[in-house]
């Protein structure tokens, strides 16, 4: 019972096409796991099933040993973050309006300075709307209101695909002491494998709807399972040093 | 639902008439004689509502069968001719006739207004043309024709038929607006009334009706046989008062003054200026033209909305939906006016103006709630969804304020076109601003036109002016940076 999230037999097609096979994983708890491969590889598509943004085909989802149903989806969504590339922030609500937004439909308190001093979100910027704050406060908003209702489960999904670099590197730091300090189990999309490497506690590498090897990034390097984990650790590798 | 429930109650209230209603044809004469019969009761202590202008002899009869209105002013030969269907019919099979649908004929008011063709003295002498027979020896002249004088039996092809006439050239144009191309020459014979003030003024002569074609065009009331006996009363004292001469004179009163309430002023005697003054009849009509714009625009957001939110979610019922409200649009909005009269629950009244208005103002706020929630990102409406918010929280508290924008530039189209078109409204009596438009082109008079076409514009202006200040209130501070 170390597992938070478990997929048994899960797959998922668009049309004619498998965006995932099916497939068996599991995500411990506690842990952060990073699904991580090229575009079209299925790793969004298995988040966006986790958090029934999409219906799987076949198999089933429990999480805490329990089926998700079409009865328990608002409560089981209360209880997981979910943070995507550009935000998702709502335009017409400030910073705060969209931090406490579930908060007050729950009529649930938050100790709103917590959150700012976890996320290094200065509190002065608390009442600007969206467009006035910058690309990395946007996401350290859009962090808030997933972490918000202290959820069990933290989904990401590249959600530092469009930052600079600088940012980039401030917000890897930060999410990585917030996971660390929360003791957050976290599942993190990204096709960065130096992000996957400095987040992950473990690498999910993903190749046309499959999973292709799971394991440490030093595990992924030494130990390839097939010429596609060692061409993807390489090309990134090559990638990083020009 | 309550309160889309108390507001059709309250306009079908505001339309449902305990007064009597007197209605008229939209020319001089009928509003002068409805103006008489109105006065004659309000004399006698009668509340009355007033619907003049309403339209053609059908329209008229139909509200009047139908008893959306009580009493207006006929001519015997058109009751024979276009209702009837029975030009040979007598007196008394009339009065029989018209008591199997309820209505009530009064004693003859006392002139003949028959039909007769008009040209200027000028032409007619330089050709001798004297008679109607005579035009069988000019069929190069120009004809401008009123459109119900062109439709009617006993009107132009039946003349055509009787006389033999080869005409070529024939064209159809409003009654007011046919003295103006007399003049200036653009036609050469127009249709009129016998009583008509205009054929003094303008020089003009009426050719001799040499083989008795038009039948005689006695002026009558008609009247709802449930109409009260001191109604019927105040009504009969007019009968037997109005020769030709007379009428022409109270007929010459109201165009020269563009005031039908003072020609009818002038027949009871008192020629001192009962009218309204200018101030107080634009008020009248700007707050009936709020009412009837206001009233429609209100109906049309309140289904229009749920409607586009409907069709903002692709599929069968979205096509049907837009389609719906494309094709409404299509309509020209006279036709669509003169479609709802006949229905059971409309006819000649606001109730009418305002369904035609509501039904045009639908396709803008439609069409732009449906784009404006079709417009929200993918992204946003998945972080809605995996926030754990509600369907109904998903709309109230994200898509529709982010599609704000969006649908109150619909409902601002809407307005602005309620606007305009509410002009029309005064087709059929329901007044407004178009009540001086209308009557302004009847007595083809610049001056009324603007006195209604001004306001009219100014009022949309101001509509635009006030829903840009509502966009201030309305769309979030987010979307507006």
């Amino acid at each position: 019972m170390n597992a938070l999230v478990e997929l048994h037999g899960v797959s998922k097609r668009y049309g004619s096409a498998a965006a995932l096979q099916p497939t068996d994983l599991n995500f411990a708890r506690g842990q952060t796991t990073v699904l991580i491969g090229p575009s079209g590889c299925g790793k969004s598509t298995m988040l966006r099933l986790i958090i029934r943004l999409l219906e799987p085909d076949s198999g089933k989802i429990k999480i805490d040993g329990a089926s998700v149903s079409s009865s328990n989806i608002t409560e089981f969504r209360h209880r997981v973050g979910y943070v995507i590339q550009d935000g998702g922030l709502f335009p017409h609500l400030t910073a705060r309006g969209n931090i406490l937004l579930m908060a007050r439909q729950l009529n649930k308190r938050i100790a709103l300075d917590e959150l700012c001093a976890l996320t290094r979100f200065p509190a002065q910027a608390l009442d600007r709307f969206p467009a006035e704050l910058s690309g990395g406060q946007r996401q350290r908003v859009s962090l808030m209101r997933a972490l918000a209702l202290t959820p069990k489960l933290l989904l990401l999904d590249e959600p530092l695909g469009a930052l600079d670099p600088l940012v980039r590197a401030a917000l890897q730091k930060d999410l990585k002491e917030i996971f660390q300090r929360l003791q957050q189990t976290a599942i993190l999309v990204t096709h960065d494998l130096a992000e996957a490497a400095f987040l992950g506690n473990e690498i999910v590498l993903m190749n046309e709807g499959r999973i292709v090897q799971k394991g440490t990034l030093g595990e992924l390097r030494s130990q390839p399972t097939s010429s596609f984990v060692s061409e993807f650790i390489t090309a990134q590798r090559s990638l990083a040093l020009t | 639902m309550r309160f889309l429930g108390a507001v059709l109650f309250f306009i079908s209230t505001m339309a449902s008439a305990k007064p009597v209603v007197i209605g008229s044809k939209k020319f001089t004469e009928s509003y002068v004689l409805a103006e008489i019969a109105k006065h004659s009761l309000g004399e006698a202590g009668i509340s009355v509502e007033f619907r003049p202008g309403m339209g053609g002899t059908i329209i008229v009869w139909e509200a009047l069968r139908s008893g959306q209105i009580d009493i207006y002013p006929e001519y015997t030969g058109t009751l024979a001719e276009e209702i009837l269907k029975n030009a040979d019919i007598s007196p008394e099979m009339m009065q029989a006739e018209l008591a199997k649908n309820r209505i009530g004929m009064s004693p003859e008011l006392g002139f003949n207004n028959t039909w007769a063709l008009a040209m200027r003295r000028e032409a007619a002498q330089r050709l001798s043309i004297r008679t109607i027979s005579d035009l069988r020896t000019h069929p190069e002249l120009k004809y401008g024709l009123t459109h119900e004088f062109l439709d009617r039996r006993d009107g132009w092809p039946a003349l055509v038929r009787r006389y033999g006439l080869r005409t070529g050239n024939v064209q159809g144009i409003d009654h007011g607006l046919g003295y103006e191309a007399l003049r200036t020459g653009s036609i050469d014979i127009k249709d009129a009334y016998s009583t008509d003030a205009k054929i003094g003024e303008n020089d003009l002569v009426t050719l001799e009706d040499d083989l008795h074609f038009f039948p005689q065009y006695k002026a009558v009331y008609l009247y709802r046989l449930s109409l009260p006996t001191n109604a019927l009363a105040a009504l009969q004292k007019v009968s037997g008062t109005l020769d030709e001469a007379r009428m022409i004179r109270l007929n010459a009163e109201a165009e020269r003054t563009k005031n039908y309430a003072r020609a009818a002023a002038l027949y009871f005697g008192d020629a001192s200026d009962t009218a309204e003054s200018f101030s107080h009849k634009l008020l009248r009509w700007t707050a009936r033209h709020l009412e009837l714009a206001g009233f429609s625009l209100l109906l049309s957001v309140l289904i229009g909305v749920p409607l586009g939110l409907i069709a903002s979610r692709p599929g069968f019922l979205s096509q049907i939906i837009l389609g719906l409200t494309s094709a409404i649009q299509t309509i020209p909005s006279l036709a669509l006016l003169a479609l709802l009269v006949p229905l059971p629950f409309f006819g000649i009244s606001v109730r009418t103006a305002i369904a035609a208005l509501f039904l045009y103002g639908l396709l803008p706020i439609v069409r732009n709630t449906a784009t404006g929630l079709q417009d929200i990102a993918p992204s946003i409406r998945e972080s809605a969804t995996a926030l754990g918010l509600t369907t109904g929280a998903r709309l109230r508290r994200i898509y529709l304020p982010i599609a704000s924008r969006t649908i109150l530039a619909g409902i601002k189209t809407s307005a602005v076109i309620n606007v305009g078109t509410a002009t029309l409204a005064a087709l059929i009596g329901a007044g407004g601003l178009g009540e001086p438009i209308i009557s302004g082109l009847n007595l083809n008079d610049h001056v009324t036109i603007l006195e209604g076409a001004i306001p009219a514009a100014l009022l949309a202006l101001l509509v635009q002016f006030f829903f840009d200040l509502l966009d201030r209130v309305l769309i979030p501070k987010g979307l507006r940076l």
